[in-house]
């Protein structure tokens, strides 16, 4: 009963804290890219605008909820369900710190480290890609329907690439489970080191299966009014919205832990490091999102399928070469 | 020790019913966007049942393979044929009692070979981790037939590159 408790009070801790992440990962976004664009950004709601998320959530509940009439009534209103779903499950096996006891309990700071634990994640966000392509067909509308069809060709084609990616880490590290690649670091050094390539390749991948600029082709607003949810508005729209926040923020946490070690560092070990780690690979998302411009489709393709999969092919042969030959 | 098995007999039934209910509504629709995400819950239902079974690697290869890569790539066929999304007419009647005919004899081979066939079956389910004995089984009692389907698929890929150069 009382691991069952630690489980849920856990999980809900985990969830309120993406939540909350998430909403001050907008307000962060938009303060460093006004930065970047000699602006100010949003600096008059709350001290330095820190109460502007919450002047957005309230304003997007209220909103009236239209549903065109043109919407498949009951794909429609699950489309963002499943995206957000998706965004939230993933993050369950990203490991935030070192097993801590209270009161003769041990509670390990991860909701589960399961021993496929890297597959897990690339089966959370191929899952995400649902929310995606459903949303774009239900909505009966050309640009959604577009939008939708350019999402499942990306993700498709870069989830290739992030798996990849991780299978140069998997070799060095010898397990699948995230905790393991932390303490298989802790041991040697992070993996970025040993695993260059494979870093860049699952950073860019990971930015496309993001839908983040430069990859944001299914939401590009010049040519799809905005992509996959052009039809949606109020809370709906929010939760597609809250599930590509948090999908980023996954993704920094997933960068952070197999290649910089996660929350281990040589002194004082602990979730703050890992949440300095995610800061950096969440300034590297705006950064990009303020210098790149979005590639077009056929140069997505390319990129993918021409450069980055023998790219990841030829890392993995070379990992397993050393390794082999290092024994 | 009761309330797991309990647990997991009341998960099995209500995933069964889900995965033969959305396996009917699959072969009922209509609409064949509808159709295929029947499929995909089919699909899914397969991976929980996986789960139950602790063949963990199994079940997230099969969200992993079917659900995540084969049925978008089908929806995503499916999406670019506009004028094929609602299926017009029932099929003619010829067609219709053959296909009844097949679809009882797969039943009925399926239902002999399961009553016939003795199954080895483990009292306590195995609880440790899968990957690492399947990866060491696949390099090498069984290389041969891996390597063969990874043959398999190669030719596959080239020929499908090939017809669609053609154009």
């Amino acid at each position: 009963m009382a691991e069952l408790t630690i489980d849920v009070v856990r999980s809900l801790v985990i969830i309120l804290a993406l939540m909350t992440g998430m909403a001050y990962m907008t307000w962060f976004e938009r303060r460093v890219i006004s930065r970047l664009q000699v602006r100010i950004g949003p600096n008059k709601v709350g001290w330095f605008g820190l109460l502007q998320p919450l002047a957005d959530a309230i304003k997007l509940f209220f909103k009236e909820d239209v549903v065109p009439s043109t919407a498949d009534r009951l794909l429609y209103p699950i489309a963002p369900a499943i995206a957000l779903f998706a965004a939230l499950a993933a993050f369950a096996v990203v490991p935030l710190g070192p097993t801590i006891s209270a009161g003769g309990l041990e509670i390990p700071l991860q909701v589960a480290d399961l021993p496929v634990g890297l597959l897990y994640l690339l089966a959370a966000s191929s899952l995400g890609v649902y929310g995606l392509v459903i949303g774009g067909w239900s909505s009966g509308s050309k640009y959604s329907l577009l939008g939708g069809l350019r999402a499942a060709a990306q993700l498709v084609s870069y989830e290739l690439i992030l798996g990849l990616s991780l299978v140069g880490v998997v070799i060095v590290s010898g397990s699948l489970s995230l905790g393991q690649i932390v303490e298989a670091q802790a041991r040697s050094v992070p993996f970025i080191l040993l695993q260059p390539v494979g870093f860049v390749l699952f950073m860019i991948a990971a930015i496309a299966e993001t839908n983040r600029a430069p990859f944001d082709l299914p939401e590009a607003e010049t040519e799809l009014v905005a992509g996959y949810h052009t039809e949606y508005g109020g809370m709906r729209f929010a939760m597609f919205f809250i599930a590509e926040y948090v999908n980023m923020i996954t993704v920094s946490a997933v960068a952070s832990t197999i290649f910089l070690g996660g929350w281990w560092a040589p002194f004082f070990p602990g979730p703050h490091w890992l949440f300095i780690k995610m800061l950096l690979f969440l300034f590297l998302y705006v950064w990009l999102r303020a210098t790149l411009p979005r590639l077009r489709y056929d140069q997505l393709m390319r990129l993918s399928w021409g450069v980055l999969l023998p790219l990841g092919l030829v890392n993995i042969a070379v990992t397993a070469l050393v390794v082999v030959l290092l024994g | 020790m009761a309330a797991t098995d309990v647990f997991v007999a009341i998960v099995f039934y209500l995933v069964a019913a889900t995965m033969i209910l959305a396996g009917a509504s699959m072969v009922l629709a209509r609409n064949m966007v509808r159709s295929a995400l029947w499929l995909v819950l089919t699909l899914a239902g397969v991976a929980v049942m996986y789960v139950l079974l602790s063949a963990d690697f199994l079940a997230v290869a099969q969200i992993l393979v079917y659900v995540g890569a084969i049925m978008i790539l089908m929806l995503f066929a499916i999406m670019l044929t506009p004028n094929q999304v609602d299926l017009p007419s029932a099929a003619p009647q010829a067609q219709r009692i053959s296909a009844a005919l097949t679809a009882l004899a797969v039943f009925g081979i399926s239902v002999f070979v399961m009553l016939s066939h003795r199954w080895n079956v483990r009292a306590v389910p195995l609880d440790a981790p899968s990957s690492e004995r399947l990866g060491v089984l696949l390099m090498s009692t069984y290389v041969l037939p891996f390597e063969i389907a990874s043959l398999l698929l190669t030719a596959g890929m080239i020929g499908a590159i090939v017809i669609a150069r053609e154009e």
